[in-house]
């Protein structure tokens, strides 16, 4: 196998073109931090591989800009990077959340957007919180540029759309004005969980003084579905929903509120066992992750 | 199997080792450069006993691919042995009673190092408890089996506090 | 000097009551802690040299049956293949065990019992070329059924583990003392309650390794091993070279927790059997994964109790029988189930008692020794019983220990008096008293009653670990410069060996602490017995505190003619040995120059076993005392997801003198985080055929800084009442810690929600299930 690093966005397209008649022959490495283990565990996969193609380090494919109104975030950017950057926090705090809970500090100095969303995990921590922001994501060929919305790119379970030849170049995420969102996430343990359950939530609001219209929702799971996914009729449920502060702050009230939409979350899951957790377990807390979702975002209004 | 060459800065010094191009930067560190206190424990990047400094970042060496450090910098406890904010925390290890079997020290002090930085530098956070929230979330890719976490807290938490600045 | 037990028991107990200690009983800093700290520590993977070749195990595939083939013919001509080594490359014995040859090293006639059993080893010219051409060997095989639950292996018609065998119990133990039957007929109440304790990773940081140095007609082994000598013993028998030929170098170990006695002989053999058959260095490396199939897990376990009370809350009569799984093989022979049948009462004084104790076969992971050794899985059922009777009874749990607390002259189930100092009701008082354990579970109930989705819970438990008895050898030198050399068998896994033993020779001789190194896991000190059972700081040195004490005579005699003063009147402190009757004092160096000018040996060995003592082997007094400790946990339960927090704990230990309350704290501190792991969300997952399916540290969680970040440990309340069994009076303390958190978690789960959980792990899930079976 050769080691092969990238420069920039010129030499992967003609890297890639060199080698489009033998994609099966490369592997692309971004951080590593899913490839090296499963170098290490399943060496035979990877017999047939002649070239490492390692992009962590394209600038143009790295950091967090806005452009045409969407705001870009470079496939070789580093969850840690993402975690502190402070405009992702004010305006999309649900991804901040993930990327708060996401592993270890080690791993997140290493491990990019990029290569966790064509991981494409079910399991994926980042994915829900991209999903509820309406998430692009711009893949590359030697000839080509397309972009594709992320519910698209997800097909299944660690399998996503890319074409053979194609890497992931960039994802775009929308900012919703007057909203606020949040990110939860349940696992065997508190600290660096593969999450059994996690679900984010974002909200449209308008707000006065003591309560809040919440005029619609958007809500996205995940490891409750062969992909991630959105849970439309959950968010059928959240239309003009009048709430008093004292309703959020009161985590009875708020359960009771909410009920109904934290349990139309079961319309749109399809969990499954594994030895994590049963699909019983998993259908009860995406109904209890909504709802703390859900309520840690509207707290938030109050922080800002 | 292919090999690669590299080149890098390992404390200081210039190195250049030829590997295979799959290894890790943790095989290379132990099999050929023999770097002794690097720790190789569960080699899955989970817990931490492996951590260096990547160009400055706290990095699980057994999930860098050796190519990887190519004209990069990398930094393990033998190159920080004359460090200030190294010393002082090592002193307090010993103080606290921070390790018991030891091989998860040299991991904790590497990332506990980069985390007493951030918050000497820039933190006016006064809340204990806050502080020490926020060490605890920075070091969960530390794993301590023996069970020493409240030492390490302690000996970190000192350290923070003896060396702000006012 | 009168070198018998009861003159030693004597001197022990003097020295307890004699005033000021120096250095025992101080919280020294550890003497290893700066090469740990400087990362100049080195462990088994750090002694590589550069010609070492690299060998990773070969595991089987199926779970039961016959491998008909290794096949690695794609392999072969690979530039980094070197050789495949099996069990037909053992020269000698093939099979291990301490106490009875139970494991095979490699499988053993081509016969497998349990999934990922090793095979042999394949060996490269690096660690990444082994990890490569590992998984292009093929096995051939025959599979067979096996059985692979507990309880399905001891019906009638279950597959049978080891045809050989009767049945699939490997081993049984029955103990009785007085008569249940009277006792149930007195009782007023009676509780019965099934459990079942899940197995857990012992998951030490360091993974297993050995490297094997061969020489031309030695060997040189460098393992991280818990018992030198056997180490030593079973690579002799095993390429049946002389023990003289065979070196162990044990250096820093990276965590153990019981297993590395069995797994630093059997991975260090493997090893050697490579390096013998190849004539070159090999360092053999377990991957994490091979770590969790292949090596020795902690028992789980079926336990049944039986208790009756009369109303007033004393117990009139207790009935155990309980099922422990050793899976594939029997490692510990019959002895992890003695320790736990034994210790059935807990430390309790209970007039009747009948245990009946199983080992049983499964082709599933063998089961081997797990801090606690047995007792946590016993002691879960029987705590977690009586709060049952206490609430039975109508009595606080805390007060119905108190009631029944053991006593110094009790009788205990293997027929021996109990005849040392023992605190578990003052403890239990006293803990009760600093938590506030009355207002709160008054408090919390009334508390509880108005939360929906949240519960406080407060629960109690006490365990008891006996210190296991062995030979003890230590062998004590002081040079011309009044350094003290001590050679001990006895291993350093972090529990602070290594200080505490240097701690005892320093107190002895009134020197610096400095002055002392001690040579912790020497295979070639004269063989102690094995760093277990919690017996490392304590009875496992009271050869070296032997030896030292006969040092201290002869310079006593010494010191006495110079300084014209008798024995009694003189005092070493601080380098210097004082006459107290007349102020004439002479300094240590120069005290150990005058030894030399005198021709006097300053040299020393002692041996030292407490007479009458049993063995596992012949029955009797096993244990010559027990350490004791009683714990008050605080818990947080979210019922909406069925996570626990633990908030507040209150530990309290009896175990005699605490020789470094710094190093003391550590295993408590540590006993505690490894209980709340094992018993919150540590799980190994077996699927249908016994295979284990939490294979790394991604499925197996151990405890992060984020699990106890809200875990407030008050500081340990040490009980130090003056034992005469262990050097200044010092019972062990690194196991017994961990044996009353998972009952006193379970109690208060109990407590808060009215729900028993009579199993662990505890996670949240099964207790989410639990609180919804009716409905909380």
């Amino acid at each position: 196998m050769k080691y092969i690093k990238l420069h920039n966005i010129n030499e992967i397209k003609s890297i890639l073109k060199e080698l489009s008649d033998n994609y099966k022959k490369y592997i692309v490495i971004a951080g590593g931090t899913d490839l090296m283990n499963d170098l290490k565990k399943f060496p035979s996969r990877f017999d047939g591989i002649e070239h490492m193609l390692d992009i962590s380090e394209v600038d143009e494919i790295r950091g967090i800009n806005i452009e045409d109104g969407f705001v870009k975030i470079g496939a070789a950017t580093t969850i840690e990077e993402i975690r502190k950057h402070h405009g992702l926090k004010r305006l999309f705090p649900a991804i901040h959340d993930a990327a708060e809970h996401f592993a270890t500090l080690q791993i997140r100095n290493m491990a990019t957007i990029g290569g966790n969303i064509g991981t494409a995990s079910p399991a994926s921590s980042l994915a829900p919180p991209l999903l509820i922001y309406d998430a692009e994501i711009e893949l590359l060929g030697p000839d080509s540029l397309r972009r594709l919305k992320l519910e698209q790119f997800f097909v299944g379970p660690k399998k996503n759309s890319l074409k053979p030849y194609e890497i992931i170049l960039n994802i775009y995420i929308k900012q919703i004005p007057n909203s606020t969102s949040a990110y939860e996430e349940i696992g065997k343990r508190i600290g660096n969980i593969i999450p059994i359950v996690s679900s984010a939530a974002a909200l449209t609001i308008k707000r006065s003084d003591e309560n809040i219209i919440i005029n619609e929702a958007r809500i996205a799971l995940g490891s409750v579905a062969p992909t991630p996914i959105r849970a439309f009729s959950a968010e059928k449920e959240i239309t003009n929903i009048n709430i008093y502060k004292s309703e959020i702050l009161n985590y009875d009230m708020f359960r009771e509120k909410f009920s109904n939409v934290c349990h139309s979350v079961k319309r749109d899951i399809l969990p499954i066992d594994d030895h994590r957790s049963s699909k019983w377990y998993r259908n009860e807390m995406a109904v209890t992750l909504t709802c703390r979702a859900l309520r840690k975002a509207l707290l938030r209004i109050w922080e800002q | 199997m292919g090999t690669i060459t590299v080149t890098f800065k390992l404390n200081g010094d210039d190195v250049t080792v030829i590997a295979d191009t799959r290894d890790t930067l943790l095989n290379v560190l132990k099999e050929k450069l023999n770097i002794v206190s690097v720790k190789r424990g569960c080699d899955e990047g989970q817990c931490g006993a492996c951590t260096v400094l990547l160009e400055g970042k706290p990095v699980v060496s057994c999930l860098i691919p050796i190519g990887k450090v190519n004209n990069k910098t990398i930094m393990t406890l033998e190159g920080l042995q004359n460090n200030p904010i190294m010393k002082f925390l090592q002193e307090e290890f010993v103080k606290e009673f921070a390790a018991q079997c030891g091989i998860c020290t040299p991991g904790f002090l590497i990332t506990s190092y980069v985390v007493i930085k951030e918050y000497m530098l820039k933190n006016n956070i006064n809340n204990i408890d806050l502080i020490k929230k926020e060490v605890a979330k920075m070091l969960v890719g530390n794993i301590c089996r023996c069970g020493t976490y409240k030492e390490c807290e302690k000996a970190i938490i000192n350290t923070i506090i003896k060396l702000r600045p006012k | 000097m009168v070198n018998s037990v009861e003159a030693d028991f004597e001197r022990i107990l003097h020295t307890w009551s004699s005033g000021k200690l120096l250095v025992v009983g101080k919280s020294v800093s550890r003497l290893d802690a700066w090469d740990k700290v400087l990362g100049t520590a080195k462990y088994v993977e750090d002694f590589i040299q550069s010609n070492a070749l690299f060998a990773r195990i070969i595991k089987s595939p199926i779970s039961h049956g016959i491998i008909k083939r290794i096949d690695y013919s794609d392999i072969r001509n690979d530039s980094s293949f070197v050789d495949v080594v099996t069990d037909a490359d053992i020269p000698g014995d093939k099979f291990f065990g301490i106490f009875a040859p139970e494991f095979p090293i490699f499988a053993y006639n081509n016969i497998v019992k349990f999934h990922a059993e090793p095979l042999g080893l394949v060996v490269a010219k690096s660690l990444i070329a082994a990890d490569m051409l590992r998984d292009k060997i093929k096995i051939e095989y025959e599979e067979q059924k096996g059985v692979y639950d507990l309880l399905d292996a001891i019906k009638p018609d279950a597959p049978k583990v080891h045809p050989e065998r009767a049945s699939n119990i490997a081993y049984e133990v029955h103990l009785k003392k007085g008569d249940t039957e009277v006792g149930f007929k007195t009782s007023d109440i009676v509780v019965e309650q099934s459990f079942r304790i899940g197995t857990s990773y012992p998951a030490y940081i360091e993974p297993e390794a050995a490297l094997v140095v061969p020489y031309h007609d030695k060997v040189s082994v460098i393992v991280g091993a818990q018992t030198p000598h056997v180490v030593r013993r079973f690579i002799s028998w095993a390429l049946r070279l002389p023990e003289s030929k065979v070196e162990v170098i044990v250096p820093y170990i990276g965590g153990s927790f019981g297993p590395k006695t069995d797994i630093g002989p059997i991975v260090a053999t493997q090893a050697a059997v490579a390096a013998y058959k190849i004539k070159r260095p090999v360092f053999l490396l377990y991957s994490r994964d091979d770590s969790i199939q292949v090596m020795p897990k902690r028992v789980d376990a079926y336990v049944k109790y039986r208790i009756g009370a009369t109303y007033d809350g004393k117990l009139q009569a207790l009935e155990a029988t309980f099922y422990y799984n050793t899976g594939a093989y029997a490692i510990r022979s019959s002895t992890l189930i003695l320790r736990p049948a034994i210790h059935a009462t807990g430390p309790y004084s209970v007039p009747n008692a009948r245990v009946d104790a199983y080992f049983v076969f499964t082709n599933t992971v063998p089961r081997s020794a797990f801090r606690g050794y047995g007792n946590p899985e016993i002691q879960f059922g029987l705590e977690v019983t009586l709060d049952i009777l206490a609430e039975k009874i109508g009595l606080d749990p805390l007060e119905l220990r108190i009631k029944n607390a053991l006593k110094t002259g009790d009788v205990l189930l293997d027929g021996s008096v109990y005849d040392d100092t023992i605190g578990v009701d003052k403890m239990l008082k006293e803990i009760r008293a600093i938590s506030n354990w009355d207002i709160k579970r008054k408090e919390y109930k009334e508390y509880n009653l108005t939360q929906r989705y949240s519960a406080k819970g407060i629960g109690v438990a006490c365990g008891w670990h006996g210190v296991a008895h062995e030979l003890s050898q230590g062998y004590v030198t002081i040079r011309k410069d009044g350094s003290v050399d001590v050679y001990t068998g006895i291993t350093e896994v972090g529990q602070g060996t290594k200080t505490g033993i240097a701690q005892v020779v320093a107190e002895i001789f009134g020197i610096n602490i400095n002055l002392v190194n001690v040579h912790i896991s020497s295979a070639d000190a004269p063989e102690t017995g094995g760093t277990y059972g919690s017996r490392g700081s304590n009875l496992g040195a009271m050869g070296v505190y032997l030896a030292a004490m006969k040092l201290k005579e002869k310079l006593d005699d010494i010191a006495s003619s110079l300084l014209y003063c008798t024995k009694s009147d003189l005092e070493y402190k601080n380098n210097i040995i004082y006459c107290l009757k007349n102020n004439k004092f002479i300094d240590w160096s120069t005290l150990v120059i005058e030894a030399y000018n005198r021709n006097i040996d300053l040299s020393a060995t002692a041996s030292f076993a407490i007479p009458g003592m049993g063995s596992y082997a012949k029955g009797g007094k096993i244990y010559p005392t027990y350490s004791s400790v009683c714990m008050v946990v605080e818990t947080d339960i979210d019922l909406e997801t069925g996570q626990v927090k633990v908030t507040r704990i209150w530990p309290a230990i009896d175990a005699g003198r605490i020789i470094n309350p710094a190093l003391a704290t550590q295993q408590i501190h540590g006993s505690i985080i490894m209980g709340i792991g094992v018993t919150l969300h540590e799980e190994i997952v077996f699927d249908d055929k016994g295979r284990i399916k939490t294979t790394s540290f991604m499925d197996y969680l151990v405890p992060t800084t984020m699990e106890i970040i809200d875990t407030a440990i008050e500081s340990p309340l040490f009980i130090e009442l003056p034992s005469k069994y262990g050097p200044y009076g010092a019972k062990g303390l690194g196991e017994a810690p961990m044996i009353p958190v998972a009952p006193a978690i379970a109690n208060a789960i109990h407590f808060a929600t009215g729900r028993l959980v009579n199993f662990t792990p505890i996670t949240s899930e099964k207790l989410y299930n639990l609180l919804r079976q009716q409905g909380i």
